[in-house]
């Protein structure tokens, strides 16, 4: 699946695999409480690209209630420096993902402040930064890049 | 700074294309077979060796996919006794003629173009040369089919003396180093330049600007494991350094304006100016280019990430430079 800006050439790619996970939550997932994990994915700037080609899951210790999902940094890390080295080093962490039990999902406050602040940490490999919200029939994706949030749209064919 | 060896490696594998290649060889040796088979009974005995960028070891593939092999033949003539140099030519072409659509007498060369449906393009260029001459000098046959009695001439050649120039100025893995960075240069030629060849530096002048003085090797002996580490990033900034250098700025007549040029001679015979096909302004184009890549290999130096530095070189590069990146840390994140 690919997404675009508004008025950018720039482009997201979704791999399949990926891309059918987050189908099988709108297929099968109950909701009762809110799943997550992070993206992770490979930088390709000769086409002003950034493909996700992972994610992770919840792991037990992380806190899933009925509005919320605190992802822990443990078992995420692990996981993220196993695809790093595995990828030839091209792996990156590229943001984050959760559930919502909403149709069309959409960021809460608490999601927005999270989002740019982790994105305001100057840690990261790419300056672009993704956050996927899935719902009960849709998933939304949105870009944080220097403290600004856009989403992204479907790219039609 | 960081360490991109690794990088530079990978690159060097993705871009890599030499003698060993398979379908190359083939397409050569179905060739030789050819003509050894249906060359005419007229003509003179010959040898065969391989010549060009595969044989010197810094071929590249080619970004059109347009595959380019060279062969030279060896007739064992006297130029003296062939006053038209069509005349060997022609035992190439005529024995050849046939085996696929095109088969043509080009200036230097006679050219046999395979392009199968949907597949990569390939031409093997066949240089024919008189080899048993008074002076023990070899001469390649100049001339199209068409070219009046002054475009028809033996000119003096060393090809072998050439590769052997190239194979031989270092050994061991100073001398991979060196093939490396002539193949870096050869990439930048080609991501950096459109495809009309005349207004680019040839591959052979990017290999002599690096033989000629502007590569140094560039490594260091690491005490912990007893070897030799090299460091290609720097040996290639510090070519493209010298390249810079060797340029002088004048006025040229020719272009009307003032101009950074510069004159190379191939290393053996016939000594020619390796720039003379470019005009004094494609000269100044070639010396911004330059001067462009140093400015971005500068910009690399300060980089402290990995994915910055990559991305800058993705953009010199092209996409086979690998864009690596550094360890990430995840952290925490608290979604509602
Ligand atoms: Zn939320």
């Amino acid at each position: 699946m690919e997404y675009e800006v508004r008025a950018e050439s720039f482009r997201l790619e979704i791999n399949e695999n990926v891309y059918q996970r987050f189908s099988a939550y709108i297929e099968s997932y109950n909701y009762n409480v809110e799943s997550g994990g992070i993206l992770v994915g490979i930088l390709d700037p000769s086409h002003n690209s950034i493909i996700i080609t992972d994610i992770t899951e919840p792991f037990d210790r992380d806190r899933q209630t009925r509005y919320g999902f605190h992802r822990m940094e443990k078992g995420h890390q692990e996981k993220m420096d196993q695809l790093w080295e595995q990828s030839d080093f091209k792996k990156t962490y590229l943001g984050e993902w959760h559930t919502h039990k909403q149709k069309r999902p959409c960021p809460s406050n608490i999601d927005i402040k999270n989002w740019i602040k982790i994105s305001k940490k100057n840690i990261h490999n790419s300056q672009r930064l993704f956050f996927i919200i899935v719902g009960t029939e849709e998933i939304g994706v949105w870009m944080v890049v220097h403290d600004m949030v856009k989403k992204l749209e479907v790219v039609e064919n | 700074m960081l360490d991109l060896q690794k990088e530079f490696i990978k690159f060097q594998e993705n871009i890599k294309l030499d003698d060993e290649n398979q379908k190359l060889r083939d397409k050569r040796d179905i060739l030789l077979k050819k003509l050894k088979n249906t060359i005419s009974d007229d003509a003179a005995s010959y040898s065969t060796f391989n010549q060009g960028s595969y044989a010197m070891g810094t071929g590249i593939y080619p970004e059109d996919e347009d595959y380019d092999i060279d062969v030279g033949i060896k007739f064992n003539i006297d130029k003296d006794d062939y006053s038209d140099p069509l005349e060997p030519k022609m035992w190439v072409k005529d024995a050849l003629d046939g085996h696929t659509k095109k088969v043509e007498v080009r200036r230097s060369c006679v050219t046999v173009t395979y392009q199968e449906n949907g597949e990569s393009a390939y031409h093997v260029d066949f240089a024919i040369y008189a080899a048993d001459n008074a002076d023990e000098k070899m001469y390649i046959a100049k001339g199209k089919t068409y070219s009046d009695d002054e475009h028809r001439y033996w000119e003096v050649s060393d090809p072998q003396g050439l590769i052997k120039a190239i194979k031989n100025k270092y050994s061991g893995d100073d001398a991979l180093q060196f093939r490396r960075v002539i193949r870096y240069m050869k990439k930048w030629k080609s991501h950096n330049f459109s495809s009309n060849g005349d207004s680019a530096p040839t591959g052979i002048a990017l290999t002599i600007l690096a033989y000629d003085g502007g590569f140094s090797i560039n490594k260091k002996y690491d005490w912990a494991t007893g070897k030799y580490i090299y460091d290609d990033f720097s040996a290639l900034c510090n070519l493209v350094y010298n390249i810079k250098k060797r340029f002088s700025y004048s006025w040229s007549s020719e272009a009307g304006q003032m101009c950074h040029t510069m004159s190379l001679s191939l290393p053996v015979e016939p000594y020619n100016d390796l720039f003379v096909k470019m005009t004094d302004k494609q000269m100044e184009n070639f010396y911004q280019k330059i001067n462009k890549m140093l400015e971005k290999l500068n910009e690399v130096k300060g980089k402290t990430k990995r994915s910055e530095a990559c991305t800058i070189l993705v953009e010199l590069f092209g996409e086979d430079f690998p864009v690596t990146v550094d360890k990430s840390m995840v952290g925490t994140s608290e979604s509602a």
